[in-house]
Formats: structure tokens, sequence, C-alpha cells
């Protein structure tokens, strides 16, 4: 779209004051020399008007003081003396007529050249008249005997006084209307100097505004539309700032959100798939011994190994089951559980007689060092940990080997600790094996019946009591290293400060 | 609805530069008419002519020499004063000088009757309202001592019980309250009322000794002090100042308004006509100088002599009391320097002045008969 030629707002108004000034000087100075015309003119009637019954009056008085004749000839008679008689009572050039318009008396100090023959006949007929030309005015008007119209008296005036002070006047304005002009113009140029920088400032600020680059202060002060104006924009100028940080925060935190979406998802799909994974698994091993029953029903041998292999691989799929669901659940809320004061020496002594069965099966001792020690957490969590590492302590053991459960109170903490004589962690595992469904040998887990979670869970589990979980290498021989996992927990005095500052928070 | 306002400012700037470029200010010039020649440009009036206004113009005129009219005994008669060449003249710079008699003096014929012949200036003659009665003074330079005289019977009664210098009257102040009691303030600032037997009674001690112009309206008592200030005395109450510059204050025949001259100005005399208490009713009449004002019998005229800078407009005039309508009757008709009198009828005007005759001053009155 091709743009019109821009035709600045300067420009605009200082053309239009330019204008305005003349026009309206001009105009001024004609009415006004217009209405001192007709002012001269009406008071110049006025004046000779009164001459003229000044004139009658005298020529009246006259003759009838005078001894009584016909008028005509009482004109002709004393015409001279009463038109100096007039001429002197009025000051102006007088001429008396007869009713024929025959000149009767001459009161003129120089003769003057105008004819009036056009208007005397006006004059005769009882009418006022004047003849005007560009310097003099020649005034008729009837003279009155005691019946009627006697004569003419004239009146000669000369307009030269008045031209002159027209022409004084309208020098005057022309040259007062000049400098008013002159002046009106610099006083309006700088006028519209100031008004159009004020809009150009805000023209500038509303280019700011288009370039991003955000008012941070009103562009314009005053107390008039462009003052409110200022206000306005600079108000946009913020709240568009405002939103579009706002926008932009919005879209950070859309960003994050997509992202843990995403992440979440992508741990989801893996989770499903190691699940669907490690129910397959003993799900093929029932199946197969279901298989093999029907087949081989009559082997009471092989029923009885099915029987107890689908047993426990059943249990292995409870246990297997409780563990996802408690995981779920333990992402899904906080700590569901009361939080009690637990003396974990006790509770951890009890956990080793509940466990020396199995490990007797496995062919391992359980050894213990306790000492009290009080922390704050709920029985079945910290159940549910020692347990796992208990059963990892003995799954991953050898024939004959042993398993050491230790508490103690260590630089203002709990240290709960579990030692075994097995196989031990491989380096490159040690950072993985808190992870879902890692397993550092899978046969090997499947042999003892490990599902992989475990460790995952208890790692969890102790984040959220606030403690810390570490595995080393034991002190065994290198084939046979063994593995020591280290709890720290904050002991139960301290619990209680730590959940003050986390309200806090 | 912007637009729509902002097209009505639009039309109401064009209408008023349109009605101001053409109108401003001009009277309708309907009573003319103008024919624009080569060079010159004819103008033809419509409206009133000069000189046939028919309201107040003058008839008749007639000047008589040699008297000084006072006052009118009836439409044809005057009472004047007279030099009476039949009495013995005082020599005075080698001149004769004859005593100046009251007389009546017939218009129509011109004869005329010495009243009370004597050899002393008699003047300032007032007859009363049933014109059976003449008072007047008889005077030493400008003040004289106030008689009365029976028109009948032509007894003389002094006007004041005394007479000393301070029972001398000034020209002619005084005037007739009624057909039997005179007003008039004496010299020594005492206003006192005489009946025609010659009882007097004085009616305010004002100590001013310039009080002059004094007018009785029911119980009040008007009178121009030192420095023109109006006096009024009401009853018993003090006199109290009514007003300042007054030069000559002349009450209506009907006493319900004052003709007041007041000096408005340096150089600048005013006519007006105001209410009882010296309020302005309307303005008549602006010059330099305006005396001699006198009502006519029935009040709705005022005659006055005016005399202005300008010749032409020096002279007398008659205005209506009633529309304000000012009239010039005679132009620069001397200097008359008496009041004027209205004749009985209102149809005619008298007035006297003394014109300049060689080295001295004689009297002459004129009679204006006034279109009625």
């Amino acid at each position: 779209m091709r743009r019109l030629p821009r035709i600045s707002l300067k420009l605009q108004l200082g053309l239009g004051l330019a204008i305005l000034l003349t026009v309206s000087t001009w105009l001024l100075s004609l009415l006004v020399l217009q209405g001192i015309e007709r002012q001269q003119l009406t008071e110049l009637e006025q004046n000779l008007l009164q001459h003229s019954e000044i004139a009658n009056l005298r020529v009246r008085q006259t003759f009838l003081l005078g001894e009584r004749m016909e008028d005509q000839t009482f004109l002709r008679l004393r015409g001279q003396e009463l038109a100096a008689n007039v001429g002197l009572l009025t000051g102006l050039p007088v001429i008396i007529y007869d009713l024929q318009g025959r000149p009767v008396g001459n009161a003129l100090l120089s003769p003057i050249d105008t004819k009036i023959e056009d208007i005397l006949s006006y004059a005769l007929e009882g009418k006022i008249v004047y003849q005007s030309s560009a310097d003099a005015l020649d005034y008729l008007a009837p003279l009155q005997g005691a019946s009627g119209q006697i004569g003419i008296v004239q009146f000669h005036y000369s307009l030269s006084e008045q031209q002159a002070f027209l022409k004084r006047i309208e020098r005057l304005f022309l040259v007062t209307g000049l400098a008013v002009l002159m002046g009106g113009l610099l006083c309006g140029t700088l006028f519209v100097h100031w008004l159009t920088a004020r809009i150009a400032k805000l023209r500038n600020a509303a280019g700011k505004i288009r370039g991003r680059r955000f008012l941070q202060e009103k562009p314009l002060r005053g107390r008039d539309e462009l003052g409110e104006l200022s206000e306005d924009i600079y108000h946009m100028s913020r709240e568009l700032e405002g939103n579009i940080a706002t926008l932009e925060e919005e879209k950070r935190k859309l960003k994050l959100a997509i992202g843990k979406l995403q992440l979440l998802e992508r741990q989801q799909k893996q989770f499903i798939g190691n699940i669907s994974h490690e129910f397959k698994t003993p799900l093929t091993s029932i199946k197969a011994y279901v298989d093999l029953m029907d087949m081989y029903d009559d082997d009471p041998g092989l029923t009885r190994q099915a029987h107890t292999q689908i047993g426990q691989e059943a249990q292995r799929l409870q246990e297997m089951v409780e563990k996802v669901l408690h995981l779920s659940s333990l992402e899904k809320y906080e700590f569901e559980q009361e939080a009690v004061a637990l003396e974990m020496g006790a509770l951890l002594e009890e956990l080793c007689e509940r466990m020396r069965g199995k490990a007797a099966r496995h062919g391992v001792t359980i050894a213990t060092s306790l000492t009290p020690v009080v922390i704050l957490g709920d029985r079945e969590s910290l159940t549910q940990i020692f347990i796992n590492l208990l059963d990892n302590a003995i799954k991953y053991n050898v024939s004959g080997g042993s398993v050491v459960v230790e508490s103690l109170e260590h630089e203002g903490v709990a240290v709960l600790r579990v030692s075994d004589t097995g196989i031990g962690i491989p380096e490159e595992a040690k950072a993985r094996i808190f992870e879902p469904f890692y397993t550092v040998n899978k046969d090997r887990s499947r042999q003892s019946g490990g599902s992989g979670l475990g460790l995952a869970l208890v790692k969890e589990t102790i984040e959220k009591l606030h403690g810390e979980l570490s595995v080393e290498k034991g002190s065994g021989p290198p084939e046979q290293p063994g593995s020591v996992f280290t709890v720290r927990l904050p002991l139960h005095r301290h619990r209680a400060e730590m959940d003050g500052e986390e309200e806090a928070e | 609805m912007n637009d729509y306002s902002n097209k009505m400012m639009i039309g109401a700037a064009i209408a008023i530069l349109a009605i101001s470029s053409t109108g401003c200010g001009v009277q309708p010039q309907t009573d003319r008419q103008v024919i624009d020649g080569n060079n010159k440009q004819i103008t033809v009036l419509d409206g009133p002519v000069p000189g046939t206004d028919q309201s107040v113009a003058v008839e008749q005129l007639q000047k008589v020499p040699g008297i000084r009219g006072m006052d009118w005994l009836d439409g044809d008669t005057v009472l004047a004063a007279k030099a009476n060449t039949e009495r013995t003249p005082q020599v005075i710079e080698e001149k004769e000088r004859y005593p100046v008699n009251l007389v009546s003096y017939t218009l129509t014929d011109g004869s005329e009757t010495v009243l009370q012949p004597a050899d002393q200036d008699q003047h300032a003659g007032m007859l009363s309202p049933d014109k059976r009665f003449l008072f007047y003074k008889v005077m030493e330079e400008s003040v004289g001592f106030g008689y009365l005289r029976d028109m009948e019977t032509g007894d003389i009664v002094p006007a004041t019980e005394r007479q000393t210098p301070d029972e001398l009257i000034e020209g002619y102040e005084g005037e007739w309250l009624d057909s039997e009691h005179v007003l008039f303030p004496t010299m020594s600032g005492k206003i006192y009322t005489a009946n025609i037997e010659g009882h007097t009674e004085m009616l305010a001690d004002t100590g001013d000794l310039t009080i002059h112009d004094v007018h009785k309206i029911g119980d009040r008592l008007y009178y121009i002090g030192s420095g023109q200030q109006l006096f009024i005395q009401e009853g018993e109450e003090p006199a109290r100042l009514l007003m300042e510059q007054v030069i000559w204050v002349i009450p209506s025949p009907d006493h319900q308004s004052l003709a007041m001259v007041r000096r408005t100005r340096e150089g600048e005399m005013t006519l007006y006509l105001t209410d009882l208490d010296g309020k302005d009713k309307a303005v008549l009449s602006k010059g330099m100088q305006i005396f001699g004002t006198a009502w006519s019998r029935d009040g709705t005229r005022l005659a006055y002599n005016l005399i202005n800078a300008e010749n032409g407009t020096s002279g007398l005039y008659v205005a209506d009391a009633v529309t304000g309508k000012v009239t010039q009757v005679t132009v620069d008709l001397e200097d008359i320097s008496n009041q004027l009198q209205w004749s009985p009828s209102g149809e005619q005007l008298m007035a006297a002045t003394m014109v300049r005759e060689g080295d001295g001053y004689e009297p002459v009155t004129y009679i204006i008969k006034l279109r009625s």
C-alpha cells in the first residue's frame, strides 16, 4: 500500500494559523473602516440637517421681524444678508436659492465649481438631496416660509478632512495589522512548536513500545488531553510489559511441565515395560508347570515340584504387585502413616528373629550388634526397608555365610547397617542398583526370587524419612567381598526440628 | 454526534462572518435613494424636511424697542419698565438718565400708561395670579425695597414692616404664593411672606446673605444658598442640603415637579426635570448657559434661553414637559437677559433684553407668537 505524502502537524497548524490570522486581521480592518465611513456619513447627515434647521429658523425670524412682503421678494432682497448670516452661524459656505432655482445669496469664501443642476430639481420638490464627489459634498435643503417652501439653502462641505482621516486610519490598520500579524504568527509558531514537540514525544513513546522497548516513565507531563494520553500510553506500556512477562513465565512453566510430563511418560513406559517383563517371567514358569502337569499328571514328583514352584512364583507375583502398588502409592501420597518415635534396636532385633528361618534355609546366620537408638518414623516403612535389606543380604549370600545387623548413634545420626558376606556388587552397578527393576545379575535374582524393585523402594522410603542409603564393598576376599548397606536416619529429637523447618518452607 | 456538532460550528462561523461583513450596525437605509453618476453620487433623503415641524413654530415676531417687558396683564397688554422721559432726569457722567417707571403697554397699538410716575427706578414688577396686585421694587443699583400695589385703586403698601438694609431685596427675587401673598428673600438672609395689606411674617432666617431663588411648595421652602447649594426647609425642621451645583430651580405650576438648571461640568449647564426631592426625571437640554426658564401656565411647556459655543444653536427654546422634545424657536436673538414670560393663554412668549445702543444699553422686548 503506497502511503500518502506526509504533511507534518507543524505545517498544518502553522499554515492554518497564518491563514486565520491574516483573514481575521484583514476582515477586521475592512469592517472597521466600513463602519467608520458609515458613521462619518451618518454624523454628516445629522449635522447638515441641523444646519438646515437653523437656516430655516433664521430665515423665518428675519422674515417675521421685517416688514411684511411677498416671500420671493423678501428672499431676493435679503438673500445675501441671510446667506452671510447663515454662513456665519454654521461656518459653512452657503448659497440660498429662490423657488425658481436662482441663487439669491452667496456666502462662499471661494467660488466652487460644483454643478448642482442635477439635484436642484429634487430640492425644488421639497426633498433633501446631496451630491457627493471624491472631496466635497453639496447639500440642498428646502427653506420653509409661512405657507410652504420658499426656496433652497445649499451647504458646501469639504470632505477632505474626512478622507484624510480615513486614509490615516487605513494606513494605521495596515501598519499595525502587519505588526500584529507578524507578532501573532511568531507567537503562533512558537506555540505550534511547543505543541508538536509534545505530540512528537508521544509518538516516540509509541514507537518505543512498538519496538518492545517498554517505557520506564511517563513520556509527557501536563494537565491537558496530551498529558492524559501520555498517562494512558505509559499505562498500556506497563500492562503490555507485564502481560508479556507473564506470558513468558507461563511459557517457561509450561515447558517445564511438558518436560516433566514427557519424562514421566518415558518413566512410566519404561516402568510398564519392566513390569510386564517381570510379570511375564513367573507367569511363563507357572504356565510351564501347568503344561507339564497336563502332560504328566501321574508323576507325583513332578506334581510336588510343580506345587512348590507354582506356589513360589505366585508368591513372587503377589509380592511384586504389592511392591508396585506401594511404590505407586508412595509417589502419590506423602506420609500417610503416623510417624512415631521408634526404637530401632528393638525393631531390628525383632526383624532378625523373623528372618532367621529363611536365613537358616539358605545356610546363613544372622548376627546382631544393636544399641538403642530412637528415630521418628512409621513402623511399616521401616519394617519394609529392613526386611528388604535383610532379604537381599540373605539372598545374595553364600551357604555358610553370615549377615551382620548393627544399630548405633554416631555424630548425631542413627546409623543402621546390614552387612553380608555375599557376592558383592560390582563397582559399575553401584549407582544403578537403586533403579526400579534393575538387578545386577538377572538370573541370580530369579533364582533367589528377587524382583528388582526392592532397593528402589527402600531408597525412596529412606529418603522420605529424610535419611540416606549407601552401599559399600564389604571386607571379604576379592571373589566374595560382600556388601555393606548403611542407612542413616536423623534422630528423633533432630527430626522434630527438621519438620519445623520443612513446614516453614 | 461529533460530526454533527462540527458541522453546526462551521455553519455558525460562516453565518457570523457573513452577517458581520454585510450588516455590522448599519441602519436599514430604506429612507433614501442613491443614484450613482459619473464621478459623483446623488443621495435623495426621504425623511423629515427641516422647518416643517408644526408642534412649535414662530408665527409672529414683534420687536418692541425701549421697554423691558416683565409680565402680562392680558393677551394684548404687558407690564414693562420704561424710562419715563416726563420726569426729571439725573445727569450722570454728562448723560441724562431718566428714572425707570413701570408702565402698562398695549402691544396692538403701542399705547402705554405709566402706573406710578415717580422719580425712582421701579423694577421687577410681578403681577398676582389674578392680576389685581403688583409686587415691585424700588431700586438703588441692583437692590431695592419691595412694595405691593393695588392695580385698581393704585394704593401702595410696603412689603416689609421696616426698611433697613436688612430688608433690601435683590433684583428679581420673590414670587406670588397666591393671589394675596408674596414670598421673598432679603439681603440679610431672611425669608418673608407679606400679604396685600403689608402684613409681613418671617418664615426663615437662613443666615446666608446670598440666598436667591426662593420658592414655597406646601410647607416646603426651597432656596439656593451660597456656593450653588439647594436647601430645603420643611415645616419646623431645620433646613437641609438637597443638592449641590444648582443654579436655578423653578417649580412647575401644578407644584408636582421642578425645573432645575445644574452645572454639570466646566462650561456646561443642564436643564433637568425633577421631582420635588430633586430626583431626575428627565434631561431636557444641555448648553454653555441656560437661563430665564419659565413654565407655561398650564405646565406643559418650558421656555428657556440657551447659549452655546456654536452660534447657530444659541437662542430661545421650548421644551415639551411631557415628551421631552426640544425645539429651537429663535436663533441667536441677542442676549435675552430676563426671565421669559408666557402670556396667560400660553400662545405668546415675552423675552426682554438690553442691546447696545451707541455707548450705552437700551432695552428691547420681543413678543413671540407661537403657532398653536
